[in-house]
């Protein structure tokens, strides 16, 4: 277990906000394929946590 | 140089990962599940109200890329913590309209969440809410509001079943998706007969709920501030 707590796998990269900016397509690709990615402003306070679990192999398991 | 940690990513990946589970199971939509399925949704789970330019500009991001979004607020722990949210969109930004849909029943009123995309549509958001008074396919874990920010990239739509788009409107009736004809009409099918089968008690109907995000009580309501 990770001491501190985390569970999670996926590989997040720490972008800055002015990379953000310039290539937003980028950042959220780089979240579509390692699970997430992660924006902070230039005071270093996060910005925002983009989580996009890469789809499965298996069938939804929905209800309809 | 923010860590990966000091930003708070595993918090957000349970929050986001507990709201990508129940979006597979709990609405009864086979896109919803499907999109969610395929990796086709962005979520965004946030530890207080963040600033709505910023959350315009990730929306025009989702929408360049062609993602749904899902912006969960884990903060807001009851209906005035709504109240707060749907406030501070408004007042943030002009892209966002609060509408009035009307009472509901039991002392409910339903509310709408408008989001002008970057094109000028105006596209329905949908709510979620850990409230009785929602519809049962809409009682998530936890606040959010989720839209599909783009265009219309749904080349099925205004084929039957699926409805004629409306100028000037988008919804996740336009989202981008992938299928083709037949495994889109029978998904469709699909939905419909598992959304019927959810809504029974008491016995409702998701056609009320097409432009309402939130069903409140009508105390709740009362503190919105609606746009005309």
């Amino acid at each position: 277990m990770d001491p501190k707590g985390s569970s999670s796998t996926s590989s997040a990269r720490v972008f800055t906000e002015a990379e953000y900016r310039a290539d937003a397509g980028r950042v959220i690709a780089h979240a579509a394929t390692e699970g997430r990615a992660i924006v902070v402003r230039a005071d270093g306070t996060p910005r925002v946590v983009i989580s996009i679990p890469p789809a499965e192999s298996t069938s939804p398991d929905r209800a309809g | 140089m923010t860590t990966e940690e000091e930003a708070g990513g595993g918090v957000d990946d349970a929050i986001g990962g507990h709201f990508r589970k129940w979006l597979r199971i709990g609405t009864g939509c086979g896109f919803a599940a499907s999109l969610a399925n395929a990796g086709r949704v962005a979520y965004e789970a946030h530890a207080e109200m963040p600033p709505v330019h910023e959350v315009d500009a990730n929306l025009d991001a989702y929408a360049a890329s062609r993602f749904s979004a899902v912006f969960i607020f884990p903060f807001a722990t009851s209906e005035a913590g709504l109240v707060d949210v749907l406030a501070s969109l408004r007042a943030g930004s002009s892209r966002w309209k609060i509408r009035d849909r009307g009472p509901g029943n039991g002392g409910t009123h339903l509310v709408g969440v408008q989001w002008s995309t970057a094109n000028g549509d105006v596209s329905d958001a949908m709510g979620f809410a850990p409230l009785p008074s929602m519809p049962v396919t809409r009682r998530a874990p936890y606040f959010a509001i989720a839209a599909w920010p783009g265009g219309r990239e749904n080349p099925e739509r205004g084929t039957p079943p699926t409805p004629r788009a409306r100028r000037g409107e988008v919804s996740f009736l336009d989202a981008a998706h992938g299928f083709g004809h037949d495994a889109y009409a029978a998904l469709w099918d699909l939905t419909m007969t598992a959304v019927a089968g959810l809504m029974v008690m008491p016995p409702d109907s998701a056609k009320r709920y097409y432009t309402t995000a939130f069903v409140l009580s009508a105390t709740a309501a009362s503190a919105i501030t609606f746009d005309p």
